[in-house]
């Protein structure tokens, strides 16, 4: 008895005390790693946030970063530095002008300052914005929040009007038939790119380019005049920048031109395919839950099939209702956004009507999934609520215009 | 456009609008059901879901394994044409079938009545407790002793689930020992599914809510009550790692430090190892509260 008592209250301790932990401010701090970027509109800039665990031992850190979405728009966001797995949750939304990015390491906690995420931007127009870092943004050690709120980096960006391009000076016209779309990720690291020279009154001299992961790397490799074309090989997985210029004759110089080759060739991180049950009657729901996260480019979509049927894109969690006696083999793959997949499967038998699958007093047939679809009700009712808002204004201002319109026309 | 039809106009406009609100209120977008053709095998002459799912030739028997890296899994067998049936040494847990090959059903040689061993499941889907064994004397941990004449000893909830403390999963077998004298063992005031296996063990499948729950275990003999035995096991949320009833970056934290090892705290899959597939499932209840 006493035994038991001694149980009881160990859970309890187990049990509450974990609840009652403070997410306590600490040391560590983040920021940004210029206080003004400079950037003419139409070209990239790089912004790193950094951070500096002040005596911490930080193993997940987030960065909630806004901007302005009228100077500058999102193009990238990449981990770098000692945090090197994406936490789940990542999303920038050019829209509001909010990135939020986590992520964490294995390697052991991070001691020392450290890069953490480099965002490109490209500037949209004209003008200074601000890119500030949040204090909803963390940094955590071992689920204790260790952030210094005061410590928050900002900084301003000051986009340029693009500089035309001066009379007599060729252009460059540079392609990728290997890596067409810059915004695109491909699962091939071997890069092939051409270009052309228009215009100009002076023949090409040499060329100079770099490849690197750096948006705006000076281009410095040289290239005699008559080469038009190159191969080069991404030696990571990773985003890269092809920068090319051209030294006419003259002496004068083309403009830089340049392209993003995204290169990922590696397949998401192992995923888990959970059954809610999988011991089903006839006319039950089977549920499915599956998840997982890629460094690179992204979960782009899961696709789902059943025995040997064709794979159909589906999200998580999955209510397969209807399914006749049988067992079925359900099969989930996940997709980066380059087209790596990692699969994973799990079987669920479903019995006649009436059979006694001697399930307990109290079963629940869909507790956990439950759990998981009331909070995304929960968030598609606020996105509801929000869209439900706007209409009920733009109803309200047609009706306020029109008896503005009635009563005017009555005066008269 | 003749300036006097503006109101009807707007008026027009807003009978368009208004449907659109009331749409967008009853909007679900998580409830998946099947798609048309989301059935359809790739090569099989089914030419529709209809098809498929009133079909039964699509059954699959024998056990499968889940399995990573292959669409094409050799690990199951598949047999076009045939009926469902369900047998012993199919590899499932079927009803009616204490166990089925590698399946217990969760069982072990304590939850048997046993102090060790091996329990195995037999051909004809029964345990096998040969390879089971008891610790000789002392009859099984604190409290023991022989009953007073007159009195009963109050049950006891055996030492491998009283370790577990916590758990993932809904269905939970309570077991343990119990007075030889013992003729009603009730959890919480219920004997009705409560199954004696053996002169003194117990066990009771009983369904777990998230979060603390309690039993209160009493054994009866004719008149005589023991004791209450209490017995309490927490089922957490998997991801839930720092127990706060939700799942987010101080999760993930907590999550990262158990990584490797095999910590029930970060081993929701219970397969003793903290790894990427603890990790699909946290990441999979992200943003989730209970």
């Amino acid at each position: 008895m006493m035994k038991q008592l001694l149980h009881s209250f160990l859970v309890a301790v187990v049990v509450f005390v974990p609840g009652l932990s403070v997410h306590a401010a600490g040391a560590a701090t983040m920021t940004l790693d210029e206080s003004v970027y400079e950037v003419t509109r139409g070209e990239l800039v790089d912004v790193t946030v950094s951070v500096d665990p002040q005596g911490e031992s930080l193993d997940t850190v987030r960065a909630v970063v806004t901007f302005d979405p009228n100077v500058v728009s999102v193009q990238s966001v990449r981990l770098s530095g000692s945090f090197d797995r994406v936490a789940p949750g990542n999303y920038y939304d050019n829209g509001s002008g909010k990135i939020s990015w986590g992520a964490f390491t294995l390697d052991g906690p991070v001691t020392a300052p450290t890069s953490f995420i480099t965002i490109t931007f490209l500037g949209l127009e004209e003008g200074e914005g601000n890119i500030q870092l949040s204090s909803d943004s963390r940094a955590i050690s071992n689920g204790e929040e260790r952030i210094n709120t005061a410590g928050l980096g900002e900084a301003t960006v000051e986009v340029a009007p693009s500089v035309e391009s001066e009379p007599g000076v060729a252009i460059l016209a540079l392609e990728s038939s290997s890596h067409p779309d810059g915004e695109a990720w491909y699962s091939n690291k071997s890069v092939e790119l051409s270009w052309v020279q228009l215009e100009g009154d002076s023949p090409i001299d040499a060329y100079y380019y770099s490849f690197s992961t750096e948006s705006d790397a000076e281009p410095n490799i040289y290239l005699d005049g008559e080469t038009t074309s190159l191969s080069l090989e991404a030696p990571n997985d990773g985003i890269y920048y092809f920068r090319l210029k051209g030294v006419q004759e003259d002496g004068r110089e083309t403009s830089v031109v340049g392209g993003a080759v995204r290169v990922d060739t590696t397949a998401p991180n192992a995923i888990e395919l959970s059954v809610q049950d999988d011991k089903i009657l006839v006319g039950e729901s089977a549920w499915f839950t599956f998840a997982t996260t890629d460094e690179t480019s992204g979960v782009l979509q899961y696709q789902v099939a059943i025995n040997d049927s064709a794979f159909q894109v589906q999200t998580s969690p999955l209510e397969m209702e209807d399914l006749p006696e049988g067992t079925y083999f359900f099969r989930v793959a996940a997709f980066d956004r380059a087209g790596n997949v990692i699969y994973s499967g799990v079987s669920v038998r479903v019995y006649p009507e009436g059979t006694d699958l001697s399930r307990v007093e109290g079963y629940e047939e869909s507790g956990e999934v439950q759990a998981i679809t009331t909070s995304l009700q929960e968030a598609a009712g606020e996105m509801t609520n929000n869209r439900t808002l706007l209409i009920t204004v733009v109803l309200g201002a047609i009706a306020l215009f029109g008896i503005i319109y009635v009563s005017r026309k009555r005066k008269n | 456009m003749q300036y006097t039809k503006l109101p009807i106009l707007l008026v027009a406009l807003a009978v368009v609008a208004m449907p659109m609100s009331v749409g967008a209120v009853s909007s679900t977008s998580y409830q998946i059901i099947p798609e048309a053709g989301f059935l359809s095998p790739s090569a099989d002459g089914y030419g529709n879901a209809d098809d498929m799912l009133n079909s039964t030739s699509y059954q699959l028997q024998g056990a499968i394994e889940a399995y990573a890296g292959n669409p094409t899994s050799s690990s199951y067998q598949e047999e076009s044409g045939s009926a469902f049936q369900y047998y012993c040494g199919d590899g499932f847990l079927d009803p009616g079938e204490t166990c089925d090959g590698a399946d217990l059903n969760s069982a072990t040689c304590a939850s048997q009545g046993f102090d060790a061993g091996t329990l195995t499941c037999s051909s004809a889907c029964a345990y096998v407790t040969s390879a089971c064994s008891t610790s000789g004397g002392g009859g099984g941990g604190g409290g023991g002793g022989s009953p007073v004449s007159g009195s009963l000893n109050e049950p006891e909830v055996s030492d491998e689930i009283v370790d577990l403390e916590f758990t993932y999963t809904s269905p939970f077998l309570l077991y343990g020992t119990m007075d030889e004298d013992t003729e009603e063992l009730t959890v919480n005031d219920d004997s009705d599914d409560v199954e004696f296996t053996d002169d003194d063990a117990w066990k009771v499948s009983v369904s777990l809510s998230y979060g603390l729950n309690s039993f209160t275990l009493v054994a009866i003999d004719g008149s005589t009550e023991s004791d209450e035995t209490l017995y309490d096991i927490y089922r957490r949320l998997i991801g839930d790692v720092n127990q706060d009833d939700s799942v987010n970056d101080y999760d993930l934290s907590k999550f990262v430090g158990l990584w490797g090892g095999s910590s029930r705290s970060g081993d929701f899959n219970e397969d003793e190892t903290v790894d990427d597939y603890d990790f699909s499932m946290l990441v999979a209840r992200w943003g989730t509260s209970v």
